[in-house]
């Protein structure tokens, strides 16, 4: 029988990922309003958690699935030890927030106040602020026999209010309404009084659900209000799409209406609910008692990354990071494809700008030469500069072909939007692959040279998204090389739907070959091991669940190939165990912004292969997905992302190391302390610093 | 090389695919910019159905629109279109071509299968040069494409002989489908078939004298895999007893077994043996022990003849000197006299480059007269009372390498004519034919006419010949000692149909005691 290797279920990994990202908030050297950043974003990745992850473990369940896993567990299982982690994971974010951060704001001058801590001016002006602005929009909803209980959008925040009906015949005299706070509204209104003479300006602020309960008796007039109970609910949000609807566009805007009225699996709930209104929501919800939370704190924990963003004192956020610009590989350049002619060139996101990806476009979007311009859009920003250029391209009269994947979670009915915009300004845009979400990264130009056609391609390992680009951290690589734009081409012919998939030059491309060239770099280093030969592995991805690509990581490193792995978030792989994956660790890197980037180093027998690109180490991607992974050729390229490996591998700020019980640990902090984050940022200006001083010393000998 | 366009493109419908292909000429090399390929059930319904259906030419048609979408984007204008055999044997291939043009604006040109099998020998030939692969003495050609088969004999580089046969690996593999469930010896039935249909003793005698084996086309990629086949430059060699080994090892296998055994699809174990079952049998006629199979697409070639006008003038010379060697082969198959053969042969073509300016006509014409002067006598071994006629018909139906169907009917017009038979040019013969070909076929016959009645004897006994125009006439000078009357009143008896053509009067020279000057207007 085969041996069963060890593999670590892919969502309590996930769940333990998001346990780093809560470490984040307790970290006394975060300032404190980046600790409350890092408290809203383990809230909203725990949404999404529920909505795609958690939801389908439960319908599995109601499936009758009883299959295990690859690490043994049935869905039944799982659920239970999920549900466990995840109730322990939700008291642990509302301890944090009243033990830790709230008393952190607290020594900063910044309150949350209740309604009974108000003084006279701060009452006034919530009374003021209920009568002008929330009662015209609020709604109540009663509810009773000929008033079914309301449908209620998924995460919206809800206030259960239980009345005493007089006219109720029988003994129960129970009433109940629910009424809805505004999503249009902000969470919090700023109470803040000018204190000129105070050495800490104090700040005060109320939730907006304080101020609709504190004036609950206007709306209910001539009611006895009981209680009020805050309530939230997740459902069910992934979309079922039948991609072989005639208009795939028209399909997906129909499954975006059927996801807002997914089945619910969390209610959330306030801890001092009363116990009849905590009955009447979960039998009304038709919810299982083991999916409801009860938190002790605000619901919805999303508003404190808005909350980060108020005006603060510096000290209060981290340094704001601005990005080097331009970035050392295209200083002095005005003209973007003569920078590219003359060499690759690579940018290295958000500690350099994202402006040359941009102005890529718009420069091509402009250019007489430029013939045709072909594009991949998974998520794009709300002002997106790049559809901008795409749009003035195509009234240029250019030929331009976008692929804007419909599919991409969340970011649908944007999409529709974006697709619908380009159509309309004659790009040609496209939906790809039956069957399969393109992920992958690429822009091709085509132009029209005097020695004929060149082709200037970017490929990049995120988005082409302005506002995440400053926040996530990516790699782009610009090139003219013939091979990769061949494979362009190609790849742009199988999207189109037009060709088959051919044999790349250079790229390497999923669904057709992406895992079987990983498999076979994976082995070929177990080989060049065995043979004595210069063998390694350094990968770096967001997530590594991949069962197959584990059991030959493991076989690599049985026949003795170090392997040093960065994943950021699911890893189902165990490091460290005796006989099995010894040479293998596992680092993990949360911080300020989000690791993003995907590199793959393989020795290669002392001839090192390097790759970037948009695929983790996950089925979909390998399978799933249309992913594209890029060899990196030139030499300084080539330098530059083996340092970045390293730099972060040396990492003793931000890095945790993954034990072999499944437990992450900080790497102690050592001397000198290094955060890979800011000594990049430290590079880029250093990079363009030395740029500047090799143009001026050409200014000063130009014959040197 | 020279330099003509900068980009070009050819579409090529195929059985199972169609395929775009887009490049440019860099650094004097041709960098291909796309590659597209777009698989399509053509092949399948028109070998099984004889017709393609509505939906197959619906996604054609959409597969050609992309295709021109991609051409405007690289503002290509120098394209081609064209369309081998499933095209070729549709019933209904006029409505399809019709509709590609009408929705893309795209015209196809289907390509005959002498034009087609010339167009890849030209490329194995080229690659295995490149490669620095000589052929010394004699060499089989062999090409499987999805319909059809082709087979050339080489001497010394020059094709002498090739036939075509109308069955491809997609074709047995269909047949196939249907004999494997009906019985389990199937290998023997399909043996048995194929050598009906291939008629091997067709096959010239001294195939076993052939050193070389030159093979290309279905599924010879995974054939040099499966037979550890070694790979240098752009060819494989494979070893013949290798591949004899794998199709013993295959012949009565089910192809799910193959499939499993080489882990391949179904579909590529079905033709996988289809190939295996043409090539072993052929190649088991010679003693070679080897085979070459260079990576040989007809697109490469076309695409090269658009790129380069060098590569055109140099296809055009082996067409030429391929299409000359297989008339030659096919008249000494026919008993004729080549000495008088070879002699029009000269005297035609000097004619007609003295008429360049008159004619209008180019060196594909030339190629015609060229063929119809060596092959005029062929219908002497047929009938002695009717060799014309004979004649007629059986060089009309002869597979000459590189030449179409049409063009071996103006080769036989041209052929099956002499100077006692005046042509009418309302015959039924040429009747079918458009204005251009009319007035090209007319302006050959006039010249063979001509230059046939100028060896009326057999005995060339005008040496020395110089052809030049003189104000209104065509003079054609010689010398000789011995007597030319015969020749003079040949010569006669062609003029009328000359002069009308030509408006020319044509005057023999003969540099000897007695000069003939033909009174003008007869």
């Amino acid at each position: 029988m085969k041996m069963k290797l060890p593999y670590y279920n892919r969502e309590l990994s996930w769940m333990d990922f998001n346990a780093r990202v809560l470490e984040e908030c307790y970290e006394p050297e975060n300032p404190v309003l980046e600790r409350c950043r890092f408290l809203g974003i383990s809230g909203s990745n725990l949404d999404e958690f529920f909505m795609v992850r958690v939801a389908g473990v439960l319908e599995q369940i109601e499936n009758h699935i009883t299959k295990q896993d690859p690490s043994g567990l049935t869905p039944a299982a799982l659920y239970s030890q999920l549900s466990e982690k995840i109730h322990a994971f939700s008291k642990r974010q509302y301890s944090c927030l009243s033990r830790s951060i709230l008393p952190a704001l607290k020594k900063e001058g910044i309150h949350f106040l209740r309604i009974e801590d108000m003084n006279e001016e701060q009452m006034e002006s919530i009374t003021d602020y209920f009568h002008k602005v929330l009662f015209p929009v609020l709604t109540p909803l009663a509810i009773d026999t000929s008033r079914p209980f309301p449908f209620l959008a998924n995460k919206t925040l809800n206030i259960c209010v239980r009345l005493h009906d007089e006219t109720a015949k029988g003994s129960d005299k129970n009433a109940f309404a629910v009424v809805q706070v505004p999503g249009i509204l902000p969470r919090f209104l700023d109470l803040s009084e000018v204190t000129e003479d105070s050495a800490i300006p104090s700040r005060s602020f109320v939730l907006l659900e304080d101020v609709i309960i504190h004036g609950l008796d206007t709306l209910f007039e001539g009611h006895k209000i009981l209680s009020c109970t805050m309530f939230r609910i997740t459902r069910d949000s992934d979309l079922d799409i039948d991609e072989d609807a005639s208009d795939l566009l028209i399909e997906v805007q129909k499954s975006i209406k059927k996801r807002k009225r997914g089945k619910p699996v969390r209610l959330e709930i306030g801890a001092k609910a009363d116990k009849k209104t905590r009955d009447f929501l979960i039998h009304s919800l038709e919810i299982a008692p083991d999916e409801v939370y009860e938190q002790n704190g605000p619901l919805d924990l999303t508003l404190f990354s808005k909350f980060a963003g108020i005006q603060a004192p510096e000290d209060l956020t981290f340094k704001k990071l601005i990005p080097v610009n331009p970035p050392a590989d295209f200083y002095g350049y005005t003209d973007m494809f003569a920078a590219i002619r003359e060499k690759d060139r690579m940018v290295h996101h958000p500690y350099e700008s994202f402006d040359p990806v941009v102005n890529f476009i718009r420069q091509a979007a402009d250019d007489r030469s430029v013939l045709a311009i072909k594009q991949t859009l998974y998520r794009v920003s709300g002002h997106s500069p790049i559809i901008a250029a795409l749009i003035r391209a195509a009234e240029n009269g250019k030929q331009v072909t976008v692929l804007v994947e419909l599919k991409a979670r969340f970011d649908e009915e944007n999409n529709i939007n974006w697709a619908m915009l380009l159509e309309h300004a004659g790009c040609h845009v496209i939906y790809g692959l039956v069957g399969l979400k393109t992920h992958c990264k690429i822009t091709l130009v085509v132009r029209k040279e005097s020695d004929g056609i060149r082709r200037y391609v970017h490929m990049g390992t995120g988005n082409y998204n302005d506002s995440t680009a400053k926040l996530y951290t990516d790699i782009g690589l610009f090139t003219c090389r013939e091979p990769f734009g061949v494979d362009a081409s190609s790849l742009f012919n199988v999207l189109t739907g037009y060709s088959q998939p051919p044999i790349y030059n250079e790229m390497l491309v999923a669904p057709h070959g992406l895992r079987s060239a990983f498999e076979y770099m994976i082995d070929r280093e177990a080989a060049n091991a065995a043979r004595g030969l210069p063998a390694g592995i350094t990968v770096k991805v967001n997530s590594l669940v991949d069962e197959k690509i584990i059991n030959k990581l493991y076989t690599a490193s049985q026949s003795g190939v170090k392997i040093r792995l960065i994943v950021r978030g699911i890893c189902c792989l165990i490091p460290g165990i005796p006989g099995v994956s010894e040479n293998i660790t596992v680092t993990s890197i949360v911080g300020q912004l989000l690791e993003h980037s995907r590199i793959f180093l393989f020795e290669n027998g002392g001839n090192p292969k390097i790759y970037m690109g948009s695929a983790d180490w996950m089925p979909r991607n390998l399978d799933r997905r249309v992913e594209l992974v890029f060899p990196i050729l030139d030499e300084d390229a080539r330098k530059r992302a083996r340092c970045i490996l390293d730099t972060i591998l040396s990492d003793n700020v931000n890095a945790r190391v993954m034990q072999s019980d499944t437990t992450f640990v900080r790497v102690p902090a050592g001397k000198p302390r290094v955060n890979c984050q800011t000594t990049f940022i430290k590079q880029a200006r250093q990079m363009q610093k030395n740029k500047i001083e090799e143009e001026h010393g050409k200014q000063a000998h130009p014959k040197a | 090389m020279n330099k003509k366009s900068t980009d070009a493109a050819i579409i090529d419908i195929g059985s199972s695919e169609v395929k775009l292909i887009i490049a440019q000429t860099k650094d004097n090399r041709i960098e291909v910019l796309d590659h597209l390929v777009y698989p399509i059930n053509l092949g399948s319904e028109v070998f099984a159905t004889g017709r393609a259906s509505h939906n197959c030419v619906a996604e054609l048609v959409h597969a050609i629109t992309g295709f021109s979408e991609l051409l405007s984007e690289y503002e290509i204008t120098n394209y081609t279109a064209m369309a081998t055999t499933a095209l070729r044997e549709a019933a209904n291939r006029s409505f399809i071509i019709d509709q590609i043009q009408v929705k893309t604006g795209i015209r196809v040109q289907v390509l005959e299968d002498n034009q087609e099998k010339l167009l890849i020998y030209h490329e194995m030939q080229s690659t295995m040069e490149e490669a620095g692969h000589d052929l010394p003495g004699r060499s089989l050609f062999l090409f499987t494409g999805s319909g059809t088969i082709g087979i050339a004999f080489l001497e010394n580089g020059f094709i002498y002989d090739s036939m075509n046969i109308p069955l491809g690996s997609l074709k047995i593999q269909d047949m196939m489908k249907n004999i494997e469930s009906e019985t389990d010896d199937y290998g023997s039935v399909l043996s048995e078939y194929l050598q009906s249909e291939f008629t091997y003793d067709k096959l010239p005698d001294d195939c076993v004298g052939i050193k070389n084996i030159v093979l290309t086309g279905s599924m010879i990629d995974l054939i040099a895999d499966l037979t550890g086949a070694s790979r240098q430059e752009n060819i494989s060699t494979i070893s013949v007893s290798a591949l004899k080994e794998l199709y013993s090892q295959i012949k009565n296998t089910r192809t799910e077994q193959i499939a499993i055994h080489f882990g391949i699809p179904e579909s590529q174990a079905e033709l996988l043996y289809a190939a295996l079952s043409i090539y072993v049998p052929l190649i088991s006629f010679t003693n070679a022990k080897k085979i070459l199979s260079p990576k040989a697409e007809m697109g490469h070639c076309i695409m090269k003849r658009m790129l380069y006008p060098d590569a055109a003038e140099s296809f055009l010379a082996y067409k030429r000197a391929n299409a000359l060697a297989c008339a030659k082969t096919t008249a000494y198959s026919c008993n004729c006299d080549t000495a008088h053969a070879e002699y029009v042969r000269n005297v035609a073509v000097q004619v007609f480059d003295a008429l360049t300016g008159l004619h209008g006509l180019g060196p594909h014409s030339r190629l015609l007269l060229e063929i119809a002067s060596i092959l005029h006598e062929a219908g002497h071994a047929i009938s002695a009372r009717n060799h014309l006629d004979a004649g007629f018909d059986f060089i009309r139906h002869t597979d000459l390498c590189g030449i179409t169907k049409e063009d071996m009917l103006i080769v036989a017009c041209i052929a099956s004519v002499n100077e006692h038979i005046e042509p009418d040019m309302r015959e039924e013969r040429y009747r079918f034919m458009s204005d251009e070909m009319r007035s090209e076929t007319a302006k050959l016959i006039a010249i063979f006419r001509l230059a046939n009645s100028i060896d009326n004897t057999h005995t060339q006994k005008i040496r020395k010949i110089k052809v030049r125009v003189e104000g209104n006439t065509l003079e054609i000078e010689g010398s000789t000692s011995r007597n030319v009357f015969l020749e003079k009143w040949a010569l006669g008896l062609t003029a009328s149909f000359f002069i009308d053509v030509y408006a020319l009067h044509p005057q023999l020279k003969i540099h000897s005691r007695l000069s003939v000057t033909l009174p003008k207007g007869e």
